[in-house]
Formats: structure tokens, sequence, C-alpha cells
């Protein structure tokens, strides 16, 4: 990708990545770094950007990218939504540990979708199952099974820790 | 009416969504003012980030970036011409130079991987090792990657060991760990690898081309950092690891340079071989490092999400042709 298509993606994608990173980190200097990790993967992978929809690629990427940061907050969440995410963001996939399936070709569409962001989309997002599935080429009955066993793992850890 | 969601709303403002939604969002904003008003806000907001920070300036800082990731990487990595670990190829070469540290410098302070330019020389001695006494690599049975034939620790174990100390290794010649955690001041920690090559051995560069069958070895200066591991992930998003073969926690490092105690052979995973050599002043769990292989092919960036943490991220990219 030369610096003429950078500027390019950026102007048409940087503003929604830059928002979706303020929205779930709530902190605009991490958000920019945020922002800035998400692109340097696409820069490792410009192929993706030829995407139908890149929107809603980058819009997982960034999800992803900002609960792996959430994982090593050590903060006190706020509000209600901020403790639903950081407790997805600290959550193990169910898919299980020892998935080595790419990120990226997960979010192309090819293999399962990070349960933690099908978590956000719901839980967070407010997405309906429908439309979580929809984005993440998913059954809705998959998708409802995938965040069921998610909530239980949840449910389970907070049980362990109470 | 059901709530249109901000990634529909987002897709529709850049024009890619499906004609049938698009149509249902152009029907409600001709009665709905809150999504009209969210889109305007989305409209203002798009406008206000481009202005704030316009696409030439993200392009610079964006390549501002990857330079100084890269330079950073290499001034980790990069052994310097007296980094001999291990193979017998450097053995001439270094002959003289460790012949001379001997005699004319009984104690080093650089050691085997040598100082980082500008950061410095440590205020802990390390002792030089002569050149005759680097270690062969196992080359003739190197350990396919993903499974290297490193030793592990005993049952029950607290934590894995340092590498074993090799009969004519780097192992027995480095100092104890630093019990304290005390960090070597001006000494980073980093990592060195090695290709076998008919010769012998060479050491690798960040970003440098590797093939598949390609007999490597790696090395580590611990820089005082008493606990640590190295993992790697492929072109594939396989995750090996390196060191401690095994158990839940990262491994005791020696307290300065170590070979590990094998060789291993690359496979014909594509693209890339992306190494992590991760340390902390305390014990830590593997698992995280591991997930967030499996799940991102990578970790958070050197220094910044753990810093505070006295965790230390080395990374060391290695590029693969594979001939596809």
């Amino acid at each position: 990708m030369d610096t003429r298509n950078l500027e390019e993606w950026y102007r048409r994608y940087g503003p929604l990545v830059q928002r979706r990173c303020f929205q779930l980190l709530r902190d605009d200097e991490e958000a920019q770094d945020a922002l800035q990790e998400v692109f340097m993967q696409i820069l490792r992978r410009p192929e993706l950007l030829e995407a139908e929809f890149a929107s809603s690629l980058l819009y997982k990427i960034a999800t992803n990218t900002c609960l792996n940061r959430l994982r090593g907050r050590n903060r006190r969440a706020e509000t209600r939504d901020e403790a639903l995410l950081l407790n997805i963001a600290s959550e193990e996939d169910v898919e299980g540990r020892s998935a080595s399936a790419r990120l990226l070709d997960r979010i192309f569409g090819r293999h399962p979708e990070s349960t933690r962001v099908m978590a956000v989309l719901h839980f967070v997002d407010g997405l309906t199952l429908e439309e979580v599935a929809r984005e993440t080429s998913l059954s809705v009955s998959g998708v409802r099974k995938r965040l069921r066993a998610l909530k239980q793992t949840a449910e389970a850890g907070e049980a362990a820790h109470a | 009416m059901p709530e249109i969601s901000d990634l529909k709303l987002e897709r529709y403002a850049l024009g890619e969504l499906p004609a049938a939604e698009r149509h249902a969002i152009e029907a409600l904003l001709k009665t709905d003012p809150a999504l009209r008003e969210r889109l305007n806000a989305l409209e203002a907001s798009n406008a206000a980030i481009l202005r704030k920070t316009p696409p030439e300036i993200f392009a610079a800082r964006l390549a501002s970036r990857q330079r100084r990731e890269a330079a950073e990487s290499a001034m980790r990595a990069r052994p310097d011409s007296s980094s001999a670990l291990g193979f017998a190829a450097w053995k001439p070469l270094l002959g003289g130079l460790a012949l001379l540290a001997v005699l004319a410098v009984p104690v080093s302070r650089t050691g085997l991987l040598g100082p980082r330019p500008g950061l410095g020389v440590s205020e802990t001695e390390i002792r030089g090792v002569p050149a005759s006494s680097l270690p062969e690599p196992p080359a003739s049975t190197p350990a396919t990657r993903g499974s290297p034939a490193a030793p592990s620790a005993p049952p029950g174990s607290p934590e894995p060991a340092p590498p074993a100390a090799d009969p004519s290794g780097v192992a027995a010649t480095t100092p104890a760990p630093d019990e304290g955690g005390v960090r070597l001041k001006g000494l980073e920690p980093h990592l060195a690898i090695f290709r076998k090559t008919p010769a012998g051995s060479e050491p690798l560069h960040p970003g440098q081309k590797t093939r598949p069958g390609e007999v490597l070895r790696i090395g580590y200066q611990s820089a005082g950092f008493p606990y640590g591991a190295i993992l790697s992930v492929d072109g594939n998003g396989n995750v090996t690891r390196h060191w401690p073969a095994s158990g839940e926690r990262a491994a005791r490092l020696e307290g300065g340079e170590a070979l590990l105690p094998s060789s291993f052979e690359l496979d014909a995973a594509p693209d890339y071989e992306r190494f992590y050599f991760v340390v902390s002043k305390k014990p830590f769990a593997l698992d995280p490092l591991l997930r967030s292989l499996h799940e991102h092919e990578s970790l958070p960036e050197p220094g910044k999400a753990l810093a505070g943490k006295e965790i230390r991220i080395v990374r060391f990219e290695l590029l693969k042709e594979t001939g596809i």
C-alpha cells in the first residue's frame, strides 16, 4: 500500500475506526494509538481492504484490538457497559485456547468470528442475534450457542473469584 | 421500530449497506429525527477527526511508527560482530577478538551479544567467553519447529529452570541469575538468532529472509531480568514455545546471555516467523501470552501495554520465502 492509498483509506475509514476505538477505550490518546495499530495490521495485509464491505471488517478489527488492550487494563469500571466490556475482554474465546486460526482470516469470514467480538456486538452495541450472525457469517443458532458458552465461562469465572 | 446500530449507520454513511437495508434507512431518516441527528453527528465527527489529524499527517505518523518499530527491533536484536553464540563458523573470526578480550580485559563488560549502541555500559560485569568455548549447535538432529527439543522443568517445579548448561556452552559461562531481579542498567534484553550454513553459521537480522528447512538456533540476553519466555508465531498462525518448552509459567533465565539447548528447523509456513522474548522481574503465567498469539498473532507493542509492570517484550521477525 503506497502513501496515497493509505491516505485514501484513512480518509474513508479512519474516522470510523477512531470512533470505535474511543467508544471502547474511553481514552483519546489510547484510541489514537489503537487506530494506528489497526492500520498497521492493514498495512501488513492490504488485500483485506479489497473486501466488499471493508467498513465491517475494520470495525471488527478495531473491536478486537481494543479488547486486547482492555484485557491488560487494571482498573475499575465506572459504568455498567464498561464493566460488561471489561468482563468480555478478560474472557477467553470459547472456541478454545488451542485455536490457531488466523484472526484476520476469521474476520474475513473463512473461519468463525471471535466470540468476544460477537459478545461486544450483541451485548454492548445492541446488535440483534440476526445482525451479529450476518456480520460473522454464522447461523443465528451458532451465535446464540457461542454467546451462551461465553456467558457460562464468565459466570463460572465470577463464581470462582467470589 | 428496531434500533439502528452504530455499525449499520456507519456502513450507511459509507455507502456500504446492501440496497434493501439502505432503502430502509433512507425511509427511516425521513420520519425519525433522532436517527437523522445521529447521522448528522457522525458526519460532523468525521470532519472533526480528519481536521484534527489530516490524512497526510496520519500517513506520516504511521510511517514513523513503522520505522521506529523496525529500528527498535533491530537495536534489540542485532548481534554485533562478536555475537558468536553457538556456531562454529564464527570461531575463526572471533578467536582473535576473544583472545584479546581475555588477555587484555579479563572481565568484559559486554558479553557475547554485545552492548546495544548508545545504551551505555552495564553496571554488572559479564564475563566474556573465549571463542573456543562456544557450543556447537546440534544441527544434525534439529527439533521440528513447534517442538524444540529442550529440557523441561521437573514435575511440580514452580517455574522452568534456565537452559541446561551445555557441556561446551554459553550457559555455563554466564553469571547466575540476578536473584534480586535487579536489572543491568543500560543493558536491554534482546534475542539473537543464528542460521546454520554449510560452513557453520551466521547471525540473522530482523526482516531477513529465510527458507523452509533452514536450521536456526536462538540465544538471548536477559539483561538481568530473572524470568522470561521465548515464543513465536508463523504465517499460518501456529504458535511455538521455544523456551520454556513446557510448564505454565515463564522460565528462570540465565543472568546474562544464554543459548537455547537445541536448534530447530523452519517449516513451510508462509510469510514470516515472528519471535517474542518476554522478560519480567517477577514470575508470570504464559497462558495470556499464548492466547494473545493464538488470537492476534502478535503481542502488545513493546513497552506499551505492559508498561509499569516491569515486563519487557522484544520482537524479532524473520521473513519466509516459501517459493509459492
